[in-house]
């Protein structure tokens, strides 16, 4: 049994009234209505991330059509194509929507985050990875210090 | 206070085993050997759980990896096989991983996961166990020798092998033995044996990856130039003793020669074909590095960049920086240390490709192999990034030699600073925590083809901007199908893009035909003019057997789920009656695959016969 997690990040503007996924899954077209408002698994209410978790065969490839449809009534395909969710447990799929010049598109990032941060995650890990080193230049030079007061080494 | 046993001498590389100080104790090497066997399996969890049936990829080369190692144990005497590529066979010639087509064949018995799983497993600790060996014989004592095992065969480098699919790379003691060697050989009263196994190493460190072979080479190099430098100064007490070097250069430039002979004798069909400039920079600037993610890791780069982030040690690194500077005791480095050094930092620089970026949305500044990057380089050193192979060695090993010197002055915080040697493995290159977790299944339909005949594997022409990564993915798992269900298939396992695949070339030609057949007015993804212009559609189902029949094909099988429903349909309806009712349609695998009997036959006709039908389908010239 494999459990997706379908996020999207919707518009900044929040003018968004639904947004669906459609997709086949072991032969079975699929349609998803991802929610914003909570009731999904996995989703936090009214925080910009449009929700929807499907369970079932294991699958190597996603092939999604997502349409939204604003306020108004307009609707957008945001996605078609090819998504792969690496792994036969479980695994979280996201986009993020942005405006064009005619309307909206989504499109694939690492994680779908409120507003227009899809790049948070990666920022995260470089403060992560920056904040490491310099505890290892400390605990380096902690050493090189006694090193040398004691007169050995560097 | 001095400590003259922590400031190695410079004669120690040859003088001796491990530095001129005393092999390490049983128990320390039992230890090692404990510590690195606990970290792979950490490292790479949960493969140990069930080695046989887990690809850790999540790239696309997991798969090809594994069919290019079934197609290995089937290489006709030109080295060509006829499980990819079919009919004209995958030419092996230019294969490039040598050592893993060898493994391959030893475990030829076993399912065809257990080289991969065997390599992923294995690998990293003896190349670990090989990088502390050379740590010890230059100056490094236990346990501080470790933190080369660690930031060597644990590096960001190996990791991305995993993530991207090579495993076989990981299986890599031969360059630190071959460093080893070499030191021991070009160092006074250097042996002729010491050099030739330094070749030997050497020629392994080729066999196993080109680029490790480069960064290998770059390290003999300058570890013979050092020797040689040291031997025509006086002063250094070297002596005139060069049975060593020479044996060791003799030794290397033999089988240099031999290899550039193999290389060389590939047949015109073995080579790749040229590469528009444009994707090749792209190619070339797609696998440098860039200077965020050197030392950590981002989820977009494992992403989208062949997780080629935290590819240095962080403590190596910072470690290995302190040996740059002048020792306060007045002891001086090990000899051969300071050319490793300098020839890492050229290699680092080389690894940052052709531009100098932050990360990959910069501009950047040009930079170092921007030349070889206009001259179309590209498609040939795709990865510059794996020149930092030699790198993690040498940063490795420098940091354990530092490390040893500095130790006596404050162990606790000595033991911390390996500590986080064992960080920068389980959360700065941490497999464990982006690596995918697919099985190898194959889709149970493939069983229905008749299995002396090829498959012929359909799926849609991709567009938009991933359109050729998409294609090659699909290709690569198609390879990697074939090493389980055991027909040929006509994709090949060498290619970086789609130009000269014949596979499409015949797809493209019966998905026309099963659309004129079904008259469906879908778009199939079947552009009007393409490259590899495929023959024009026929209605005529005798004769599209017969075709298929004469390059061979037992079976077509459509990867039913990539399609659009609309064109799908069309092309069921089209196939089913070119062919009739599909033989077998499978939900499991990760795919839907449904497959279509074209003849059970015994094959007929000569090789060139296939060779020769392929080419008047495809429109080539023979």
């Amino acid at each position: 049994m494999q459990e997706l997690v379908f996020t999207v990040a919707g518009p900044a503007t929040g003018d968004v009234s639904r947004i669906e996924l459609a997709w086949t899954r072991a032969g079975e077209a699929r349609t998803l209505v991802l929610v914003d408002d909570g009731t999904q698994p996995h989703d936090s209410p009214w925080d910009g991330i449009w929700t929807a978790t499907d369970a079932g065969a294991f699958v190597r490839d996603v092939n999604a059509r997502i349409v939204m449809k604003d306020l108004s009534g307009t609707e957008y395909v945001l996605f078609t194509g090819l998504v792969h969710p690496g792994d036969d447990r479980s695994a979280v799929l996201s986009w993020q929507v942005r405006r064009t010049g005619t309307g909206y598109a989504a499109a694939p990032v690492v994680s779908a985050w409120p507003g227009a941060a899809a790049a948070l995650p990666d920022a995260t890990h470089v403060y992560v990875g920056a904040g490491w080193a310099c505890v290892v230049v400390v605990l380096a030079a902690g050493l090189a210090h006694a090193a040398r007061r004691r007169g050995i080494g560097w | 206070m001095t400590v003259p046993d922590t400031a190695p001498d410079e004669a120690a590389p040859g003088g001796g085993r491990c530095g001129g100080q005393p092999p390490p104790a049983p128990w320390s090497r039992l230890a090692e050997t404990a510590l690195y066997t606990a970290l792979v399996v950490a490292w790479t969890w949960p493969l140990a759980t069930d080695p046989l049936g887990v690809d850790l990829a999540r790239n696309t080369d997991g798969p090809n990896t594994l069919g290019m190692a079934a197609a290995s144990l089937r290489l006709d005497a030109e080295g060509r096989s006829l499980l990819l590529g079919w009919p004209e066979g995958q030419s092996f010639v230019r294969g490039d991983s040598f050592v893993y087509f060898a493994l391959a064949r030893l475990c030829a018995a076993a399912p065809p996961s257990a080289v991969v799983a065997l390599v992923t497993l294995a690998g990293p600790v003896l190349s670990a166990l090989a990088a502390s060996h050379l740590a010890r014989t230059l100056g490094a004592r236990d346990p501080w020798a470790w933190l080369a095992g660690l930031a060597y065969g644990f590096s960001g480098v190996m990791a991305t092998a995993i993530l991207d699919g090579y495993a076989f790379n990981v299986l890599d003691p031969w360059m630190p033995l071959a460093v080893a060697f070499a030191l021991r050989a070009c160092a006074p009263g250097g042996r002729a044996r010491d050099g030739m196994a330094g070749a030997l190493a050497w020629l392994l460190t080729l066999g196993t990856s080109a680029y490790a072979g480069i960064g290998a080479t770059a390290l003999i190099v300058a570890v013979a130039l050092d020797g040689a430098r040291r031997r025509l100064d006086p002063s250094a007490g070297w002596g005139s003793g060069r049975a060593g070097l020479v044996a060791l250069l003799t030794g290397c430039l033999a089988a240099g020669l031999a290899y550039a002979g193999v290389f060389l004798s590939a047949p015109e069909s073995a080579r790749r074909d040229p590469t528009p400039l444009a994707t090749s920079i792209t190619m070339m600037e797609t696998g440098s590095v860039r200077l965020g993610t050197l030392l950590w890791r981002t989820p977009g780069t494992d992403a989208l960049l062949h997780g080629q982030g935290a590819l240095l040690g962080t403590t190596a690194v910072v470690l290995a920086l302190l040996a740059a500077l002048p020792r306060t005791d007045g002891g001086r480095r090990a000899a051969g240390l300071g050319a490793l050094g300098w020839t890492a930092a050229l290699l680092t620089l080389a690894a940052f490709g052709p531009r100098l970026r932050l990360f990959l949305v910069d501009p950047g500044t040009p930079w170092v192999l921007a030349p070889l990057a206009r001259a179309g380089a590209g498609a040939f050193l795709r990865f510059p990034e794996r020149l930092l192979l030699p790198v993690t060695l040498v940063t490795g090993v420098a940091g354990a030699v530092v490390l040893t010197g500095l130790a006596p002055a404050g162990p606790r915080r000595a033991v911390a600073l390996l500590g986080a040697g064992i960080v920068d493995v389980l959360a700065g290159s941490a497999v464990s925590l982006r690596a995918g977790h697919l099985p190898w299944s194959t889709p149970s339909a493939y069983a229905a083809a008749p299995p002396r005949r090829a498959v012929l594997d359909l799926w849609p022409r991709m567009v938009g901007t991933s359109a050729v990564g998409e294609d090659l993915r699909i290709a690569r798992r198609v390879v990697g199908y074939a090493a389980f269900h055991g027909r040929p298939v006509l994709s090949s396992g060498l290619a970086i893009w789609n130009a000269g695949d014949t596979r499409r070339a015949v797809a493209d030609w019966l998905t026309a035909s099963a659309l004129s057949a079904s008259d469906a007015e879908a778009d199939a993804g079947v552009p009007a003019t393409t490259p590899s212009t495929p023959a024009d559609g026929t209605t005529d189902g005798a004769e599209v057997r017969a075709r298929l029949d004469a390059l061979g094909i037992g079976a077509v099988t459509v990867h039913a789920h990539l399609y659009p429903p609309h064109v799908l349909a069309g092309l069921r309806e089209g196939l089913t009656t070119l062919l009739g009712p599909p033989g077998a349609v499978s939900h499991d695998g990760g795919e839907t695959i449904e497959l279509w009997v074209v003849s059970d036959a015994p094959l007929r006709g000569s090789p060139q016969a296939r060779v020769s039908a392929l080419r008047a389908l495809t429109g080539e010239v023979p």
